[in-house]
């Protein structure tokens, strides 16, 4: 993915408090920082919420900004701070209801998850439904790098691991992926076999 | 062999030389084939909407104003669009027939007719549940308002533009306290029991329905003096002097002789404390949810939920503290829930110290 967003320059101007440079920020990265959080959170109603704090926020801190390190990267780590702490929390309440749920006495269990028993028809969303399996580091990773076109350096930086790190998670992605399009799309994975 | 996809990052092309020929070339494929998705969950991502959103938490940031201003908040579209009518009539009927003049004057008696209406409305300030606040009467007077409370006056104490009411008038529903300014005219609080008239004082109100009893009026005095009524009975008062509290427990019951009272205790809320003098353990509860906007649910194992308690915390103090007391003074236990808190009967203690 070539890249004509001048990061460099919007942090600049953000630190000047220029609305401009913000609302011209917001409108190429929400889009991508709102897939992202998606990726975390799984719920597009929270991830509206964590995207906006993310944009709220980085208003709130323009004028410490600093111009050596990449704005990019830094929104993502925002995004992802607040995407995985709204995802412990909301964890933690449901831990909290199922143990209430124990106590009192059994009740129904929860209706499977709507994706889970969902028949996609379009490639698109069974692709994504796989995506939805890996574990949330490998799903990250290859989002990250994939989807929002970040250099292997700039997805380390974000999740705070090494580059070597970054590439065994796609890799492992990807396997998955091959295996769940092999046994449900063989005809997809086209192999100039001779 | 296909060529490498020329997006695989290079860091990526280089640890795929590590896999066998054909997983490298099914997993570059993979890699391929992910191109042309998005997100089914992204088509969610509405940035205009967000950026609506956004503005409307940030008025700043909007650059569509010049100056940088919050744009004018959208509070009263009736009284703007009332303007509007106003105006675009009035400018084009006296170009037209004489007809046209008498609809343009009976919609402009009709505007002033509205705003009149309007402003007849009576100010409500309200503190919801969770919350307390503070509001500045037109006198100079303030009110404590505790949680889950609303207060209720005409614009100004006018009874019309300009017209001063005769007395100064509130109406309350929940609880507060009243420092009520020195004035001419007397100041009065009405609540579905009772009717308080005073000069210039402190003095506290609570008006809340009750389980079956409803809406009892509690008075008591800090400073100074009050008349209490109930609403059916003007005639027949109860003066009140400080330290001193009154109960009017419906609209014909007269109200209580004068019983001498804590007010600190009375007045624990204002402190974020909070206090209940012998009330029912089921009204504490509903204090506790008010105060704190939890919901907080007996749950059928208490037995007594009418039996009384006394609970005192002059300063601020957090609803678990509460319930823990609650609980040892009752031999019960709580746990949490969804929306807030349920109190129950521990059976043995064997079973609550499984937890």
């Amino acid at each position: 993915m070539s890249d004509d967003r001048p990061f460099d320059e919007w942090c600049r101007r953000l630190k000047a408090s220029d609305r401009a440079a913000y609302a011209e920020l917001f409108e190429a990265m929400y889009g991508p920082l709102f897939r992202y959080v998606c990726s975390i959170t799984t719920a597009p109603d929270a991830a509206r919420d964590v995207t906006q704090d993310v944009f709220v926020r980085l208003w709130d801190v323009r004028e410490s900004l600093s111009a050596d390190q990449s704005l990019e990267a830094y929104l993502y780590r925002m995004a992802r701070n607040r995407a995985y702490n709204h995802e412990r929390n909301r964890r933690t309440r449901t831990e909290k209801e199922d143990d209430v749920r124990d106590q009192t006495s059994a009740q129904p269990a929860p209706p499977p998850r709507p994706d889970a028993q969902a028949q996609a028809d379009r490639l698109e969303d069974r692709l994504w439904r796989w995506i939805g399996e890996l574990t949330e580091r490998q799903r990250e990773a290859l989002v990250l790098s994939r989807f929002d076109g970040l250099s292997h350096d700039e997805v380390a930086d974000v999740m705070g691991i090494s580059p070597r790190t970054v590439n065994n998670h796609i890799v492992r992605a990807l396997k998955h992926l091959r295996e769940r399009i092999d046994a449900h799309e063989p005809d997809l994975l086209t192999r100039d076999e001779h | 062999m296909s060529t490498n996809p020329p997006s695989l990052p290079p860091s990526l092309r280089e640890r795929l030389q590590a896999e066998p020929d054909d997983t490298r070339t099914d997993l570059e494929a993979v890699w391929a084939l992910l191109e042309a998705t998005d997100d089914p969950a992204s088509a969610g991502a509405d940035p205009d909407a967000a950026w609506t959103a956004l503005v409307r938490e940030r008025p700043e940031l909007d650059t569509s104003s010049s100056d940088g201003a919050a744009a004018p908040a959208p509070s009263q579209p009736g009284t703007a669009a009332a303007s509007r009518r106003h105006e675009h009539p009035a400018r084009t009927a006296w170009r037209r027939r004489r007809g046209d003049v008498a609809v343009g004057l009976a919609l402009a008696a009709l505007v002033l007719l509205g705003g009149l209406w309007l402003w007849r409305q009576p100010v409500a300030v309200t503190a919801p549940a969770g919350q307390q606040r503070t509001a500045s009467l037109p006198d100079g007077s303030t009110v404590d308002l505790n949680s889950s409370t609303t207060l209720t006056y005409r614009r100004g104490f006018s009874a019309w533009p300009l017209v001063e009411a005769d007395q100064r008038r509130v109406r309350l529903e929940g609880e507060a306290f009243f420092a009520v300014a020195e004035g001419a005219r007397p100041f009065t609080v009405e609540t579905t029991a009772a009717r308080i008239t005073v000069t210039g004082t402190r003095f506290h109100v609570r008006a809340r329905a009750e389980g079956a009893s409803s809406a009892a009026t509690d008075v008591a005095v800090v400073d100074g003096r009050v008349q209490v009524a109930a609403q059916q009975r003007p005639q027949e008062t109860v003066p009140l002097s400080s330290g001193h509290a009154s109960r009017v427990a419906e609209p014909t019951a007269a109200p209580t002789p004068p019983q001498p009272t804590n007010v600190d205790r009375v007045l624990a809320w204002r402190n974020e404390g909070f206090a209940a003098r012998a009330r029912p353990l089921r009204a504490v509860v509903q204090d506790l949810e008010r105060r704190y906007d939890v919901v907080v649910r007996l749950h059928e194992s208490v037995a007594h939920p009418e039996r009384r308690v006394s609970l005192y915390y002059p300063g601020p103090t957090d609803l678990e503290t509460i319930l823990h007391d609650l609980c040892t003074a009752r031999d019960l236990n709580y746990r949490p829930t969804s929306r807030g808190f349920e109190l129950f009967n521990a059976p043995d203690k064997a079973s609550g110290a499984q937890r």
